[in-house]
């Protein structure tokens, strides 16, 4: 005899602490309301579903996968399968669903509809010998016989992250459930005597444990059930309103687990479509054929001086640190500027407000440590440090892998970097006062790179010390108001970077100053109608001293051969920044249209000189299908020379003027599953007024010469189609195919040459990315690249060339950039083993870069008289182990 | 990343197929050319001149003073010099072509009416001497060379240097070198100075001569066949030249006096084997200079003793350039 009963497994969207959590980091998005999940939905009553009677003749159980939708009165308007499982359970649980109850969810502090997904057990089990005794009436009706409690908290094992909306319940009394609360708290009144305990919480396995009871014993207990999924976090996908043609975004669980890029979440980005393969390992990105100083990258809104570390090193933020990473090739909105190219954004996290959490890791470079904790109910705080090792790595490695020193003297190394990140929240997590509802945070983060280089004495010729820092530190405030259909972000913050360079008897050190602050604010004025407006201001002072030889070619005029011995000059500058900018934009819906008017406006004081610049910008989308978006922009950007570069000649140029772009992108996507979606954009990109080096060469009345260090001659142009097939983060997959066509081409306004092919261009880039969960806590991630080589001018050898006052040879080329290298392909895999343990889990992984060492071409270098070349090799086949801790 | 690609390159290089090493003088090589003298001084020079000369100004609205002045030292006879060395050649003759070209960027010397003959003819490889002083058709006065179209050579080689002059009117010489019996070619390109004294200070340069060399630290004379044995490497060192190099002035972008110190390169070069630098001494653009010590590497493929041949080819840094030839007996 087979009693049933139905329970509760996972309830996903909407009572996950990290969900609610992950919302609110999502308050404003480039500008763009976004609507925040404030209160999560919990369940209030469940209607017992009605298990078919065919599937309990024949012994079968389910578990069904729901979309739940929930009125703003927390009724179940609608509930559909996902995927079907048959035998009459999808019609049970459909039934059941729409009989049940929640409590009301809050958007933006106000009542209103969600989706969330849900899933439905049916489990056969055993009837409890007692069967013909109600135990619901015995223990409801409170007054027929002593009672127990077990009371306790249910967290996940491996992380102990509390879980809300969990089930416990004792298998002898199935009728008798407890759910825990925000905190994974529960209390289960009991019978005396044995329970058998059965826990669940979402994305967990089932717990099971034997406890006895006394009467009247209240005992306190602690579960750790078994995640489903090791390593990725349950997080809300809440739709964020998208008016650009092209938003990439990479969640956190995406960003760690790309084969083939350390696990740093930048470098993820250059597998998306539009972002052309840089050489070797670096992190530059080249986005629709812009230089990589013209993609900007801003952490939190705020432009960071430093991406890397040691220039093509990890990147400077803790990868544990980010949420998101949000990545427009073009076509942004007016709330960023000072960029002709593409824009990062970077978003940190808040630290866990359920209880502490850490990350250790350790790899061949460097050693890192990240901390989040609650401090009150309203207060976390989350910390990350990072240092390398480098410095004592590799003297000893050097050591051990190459001849010992046979020309005697000393020889030092020492490349050092560290960084840190902190990060306070302040504010309530759910209700919203009278007087509307306010967040605060500040947000400190720098890092500190010196790379020392010193070789000398014993039989060398020549004595090398170099010694190169970079340094720099930002401090992010942030209040957010928000109160009905307004929000209010203010943002201030301040900087100091440092720079310096020991280089012989060359010595140059700058320190720049930054304040600054954005605003933004959103007001949805009707259902049809949502405008924003902000401020950009900030303001440099850079202070820069130099001591430095004349330098040949720039102060006179140099002479090939032999460089003399220089007399060194003392240079003393303070340079000055102000850049101030508004925008204004609106969304305008008329039906399944959106048209999106912007613009920006800047007004700028770069080293003495005014410049200012206004930007119009324009977006559509439309949208006449549930699945399906047309959308299209058209748009100006300008992006400042630095105040550097404006310095009197023969420094820099001070007529130098904004570098301006015209963009415009046309694309279609299309949601095929809750899962998968496809995008397809063309685009066109006009840039001029470029800034290139060098600059014009002025011959004055009296004889001298100004020499201009770079001017607004160049121009450039880039089209092409991009595709991105992608499989959002499930429990078991995520992945994503991108594919660019592209042609981008440069040239020099003045010049009578046409159009070149600039050096980044690559007409096909093909990558795809995977990843899948395996059983035994291994998951398994693959990336392969496929990009046209890049263009290079054919070697033409038909005589030897030589200059005999520098002794060196001139190389014979065919037409300008007519050939290219060598196609591009390399598989890279990454393989994580997951240990799970009570309270910590330890993530061992292997991340082998180019599997089957592929050859190929990074560069060429030429026999010295130019007769041939030799093609220069990427990077061999690079295993690198890795090792992760999280508590 | 402009710091660490070079770096990427370099150690990727490392895994390549090694690059023959340019000491090593296995077949039609031209190791250097001189001037004698290697610059001439215009004296005194207005710059104002050359910016309008430059800049297309014609002669006649220029100060005829000033312009004869400047046109008076291409009567200057020279002396040019050039290393040529064919150690397969068995003393076969080589074509050769010298002219003179306006353009600095003509990598053949030959743009339509842009250049003129100098001397032309065939030689075997050698140490080459040809004088330019106009007592004779084929030794032209390099000076007051005319271009095809009449225009002379210093004037038009002025109006396409984007300095005007302020870096020194310089006059690309082209040796052209050809071998009838294989496809060498070789066009070698050295720059005649002719400068301007825009300061009183600023002297004529004066060729670098080197004062001699040691060979493990032993002085080794021009007749001096000293025996080297073993595959050892053989250390080689300049004799100290340090108070022959010049402290000279040039002007700046602006016209101001930039106090300079020459700082010379050697060029090394070996008929067999290898020299561990290619080039010593000079400064790093880092300011600091480098020491001279080089060290000969043997061949390691050689069985038989043989006679070996070292070039020092010394560079002043201002178009200045002179060479050392050195013998030693190897038993391998």
């Amino acid at each position: 005899m087979f009693r049933w009963f139905a329970t509760v497994l996972v309830v996903v969207s909407c009572t996950s602490a990290h969900a609610y959590e992950n919302a609110r980091r999502k308050e404003v998005d480039g500008g763009v309301h976004v609507p925040v999940l404030t209160k999560a939905p919990t369940l209030v009553r469940l209607e017992r579903a009605k298990y078919p009677e065919a599937a309990e003749k024949q012994g079968l159980t389910a578990n069904v996968r729901l979309l739940v939708t929930i009125a703003a009165d927390g009724t179940v308007p609608e509930a559909k399968v996902i995927e079907p499982v048959g035998d009459g359970f999808d019609e049970a649980a459909v039934e059941a669903l729409l009989k049940s109850e929640f409590t009301p969810a809050e958007v933006d502090f106000a009542p209103a509809p969600v989706q969330i997904e849900f899933a439905y057990r049916f489990v056969l089990q055993l009837a409890p010998p007692d069967a013909g005794v109600s135990p619901d009436a015995t223990l409801d009706g409170g007054a027929t016989g002593p009672v127990a409690h077990l009371k306790g908290q249910l967290l996940v094992r491996g992380s102990r992250t509390r879980i809300v909306g969990g089930s416990v319940r004792c298998e002898e009394t199935p009728d008798r459930e407890a759910l825990t609360d925000d905190d994974g708290l529960f209390d289960l009144e009991v019978t005396p005597g044995r329970c058998s305990v059965r826990a669940i919480g979402p994305d967990t396995e089932v717990f099971k444990t034997d406890e006895t009871l006394e009467p009247g014993e209240t005992k306190e207990v602690r579960y750790y059930a078994f995640p489903k999924v090791i390593g990725y976090q349950t997080v809300v996908r809440d739709k964020r309103e998208k008016k650009e043609v092209v938003r990439r975004t990479v969640s956190r669980e995406e960003l760690q687990k790309v084969p083939g890029t350390f696990g740093d979440p930048v470098r993820v980005i250059q597998n998306f479509p539009g972002v052309a393969r840089a050489p070797f390992i670096s992190g530059q990105l080249i986005v629709r054929g812009a230089n990589p100083n013209q993609t900007l990258t801003f952490f939190d809104g705020v432009e960071i001086p430093l991406l890397f570390h040691l220039a093509g090193g990890p990147s400077v933020v803790n990868a544990e640190f980010l949420d998101r990473v949000d990545f427009y090739p073009g076509g942004f909105g007016a709330r960023y500027g000072r960029a002709v190219g593409g824009v990062v954004d970077v978003a940190s996290r808040k630290g866990a407000s359920d209880t502490w959490h850490g990350v250790a890791k350790i790899d061949f470079l460097d050693s890192s440590v990240f901390v989040e904790a609650p401090i009150t109910k309203d207060v976390s705080v989350a910390a990350a440090a990072r240092r390398s090792y480098i410095d004592v790595l590799l003297p000893v490695v050097t050591s051990l892998a190459t001849p010992p020193n046979q020309q005697g003297g000393t020889i030092n190394i020492l490349p050092v970097y560290w960084d840190y990140q902190v990060r306070l929240d302040v504010g309530k997590r759910q209700a919203e006062t009278r007087d509307g509802n306010s967040t605060f945070s500040v947000f400190a983060f720098g890092s500190d790179d010196q790379l020392k280089v010193v070789v000398s004495g014993g039989q060398r010729n020549t004595d090398v010390s170099v010694q190169f820092r970079t340094l720099f530190h930002r401090v992010i405030g942030n209040w957010t108001y928000r109160r009905g259909n307004v929000q209010f972000k203010l943002t201030p913050y301040v900087g100091y970077d440092l720079a310096s360079v020991d280089f012989g008897i060359a010595k140059l050190n700058a320190d720049r100053w930054t304040q600054g602050l954005r605003q933004d604010l959103s007001v949805d004025v009707s259902k049809f109608v949502t405008l924003r407006a902000g401020a950009d201001v900030f303001n440099q002072v850079l202070i820069g001293q130099a001591e430095l030889p004349v330098i040949s070619g720039v102060q006179y005029a140099s002479f090939p051969g032999a460089e003399p011995r220089l007399e060194t000059q003392r240079i003393g500058r303070t340079v000055p920044t102000f850049d101030g900018a508004l925008y204004l934009e609106g969304d305008f819906k008329f039906g399944p249209l959106t048209v999106t008017p912007g613009l920006r406006g800047s007004h700028a004081f770069l080293n003495g000189e005014t410049r200012n610049a206004f930007d119009p910008r324009l977006w559509m989308r439309f949208e006449p299908w549930d699945r399906t978006a047309f959308k299209g922009s058209v748009g100006l950007y300008t992006q400042p020379p630095q105040a550097t570069d404006m310095e009197p000649p023969p420094f820099g140029t001070p007529s130098l003027f904004h570098e301006k772009a015209f963009q415009a992108s046309l694309g279609v996507s299309h949601k095929f599953t809750d899962v998968i979606n496809v995008d397809v954009t063309g685009f066109f990109n006009r840039r001029f007024d470029n800034v290139v080096s060098p600059g014009r060469r002025i011959i004055n009345e009296d004889g001298s010469i100004t020499q201009n260090r770079s001017s607004n001659d160049g121009l450039g142009r880039a089209y092409g189609l991009e595709v991105l097939a992608r499989h959002e983060v499930t429990k078991n997959f995520f992945g994503w195919i991108a594919y660019t066509l592209s042609r981008s081409e440069e040239r020099r306004a003045g010049s009578d040459q046409d159009y070149n092919l600039t050096s980044f261009d690559q007409t096909h880039i093909l990558t795809a990315i995977a990843s899948y969960r395996l059983p035994l806590g291994f998951e398994v991630g693959a990336r392969f690249r496929y990009v046209t080589g890049r263009p290079t001018s054919p070697l033409v050898h038909n005589a030897d060339f030589q200059r005999l006052d520098a002794n060196r040879y001139s190389n014979t080329f065919g037409m300008f950039r007519s050939a290219r290298v060598t196609d591009f392909h390399q598989l890279d895999i990454r393989i994580d083993k997951y240990f799970v343990f009570e309270k910590w889990t330890l993530n061992v992984y292997l991340d082998v870069q180019n599997v089957y060492n592929r050859m190929n071409v990074e560069a060429t270098i030429y026999e010295f008289r130019g007769r041939y070349g030799v093609d220069v090799p990427g990077i061999p086949i690079l295993p690198i182990l890795g090792v992760r801790a999280q508590l | 990343m402009r710091r660490v690609l070079p770096v990427l390159v370099v150690l990727a290089a490392a895994c390549t197929q090694p690059l023959p090493s340019p000491t090593g003088v296995v077949d039609l090589r031209v190791l250097g050319a001189a001037f004698e003298s290697p610059e001439v001084l215009i004296s005194p020079c207005d710059p104002r001149l050359l910016a309008s000369l430059g800049g297309g100004g014609s002669t006649s609205q220029i100060d005829p003073v000033q312009l004869q002045r400047l046109l008076v030292v291409g009567q200057r006879p020279l002396t040019y010099r050039a290393l040529v060395i064919d150690p397969l050649g068995g003393g076969r003759e080589l074509t050769y072509r010298l002219r003179a070209c306006a353009n600095q960027g003509d990598r053949e010397c030959d743009n339509t009416d842009d250049f003129a003959e100098l001397t032309s003819g065939k030689r075997a490889a050698g140490e080459w001497t040809f004088t330019l002083d106009g007592s004779a058709p084929d030794k032209p006065l390099l000076g007051t060379a005319l271009l095809p179209d009449g225009e002379p050579l210093l004037l038009e080689a002025l109006k396409q240097d984007s300095s005007r002059g302020l870096g020194g009117i310089r006059i690309p010489v082209m040796l052209e070198v050809k071998a009838s019996d294989t496809d060498e070619h070789i066009f070698a390109q050295k720059l005649m100075v002719v400068q301007c004294q825009f300061f009183p200070q600023m002297r004529e340069n004066v060729s670098p001569v080197l004062p001699g060399v040691t060979l493990r630290g032993e002085p080794w004379g021009e007749a001096d066949v000293p025996q080297l044995e073993g595959r050892g490497e053989v250390v080689m060192e300049p004799l100290d030249f340090t108070a022959l190099e010049e402290d000279y002035t040039v002007p700046s972008f602006s016209l101001t006096p930039v106090a300079l110190k020459e700082s010379w390169k050697i060029a090394w070069y070996t008929d067999v084997g290898t020299m561990a630098s290619f080039e010593t001494g000079g400064t790093n653009f880092d300011g600091n200079t480098t020491r001279h010590r080089n060290r000969w590497q043997p061949d390691p493929t050689v069985t038989e003793p043989r006679d070996v041949t070292f070039y020092l080819v010394v560079r002043d840094g201002r178009g200045g350039l002179s060479w050392l030839i050195r013998r030693a007996r190897w038993t391998p």
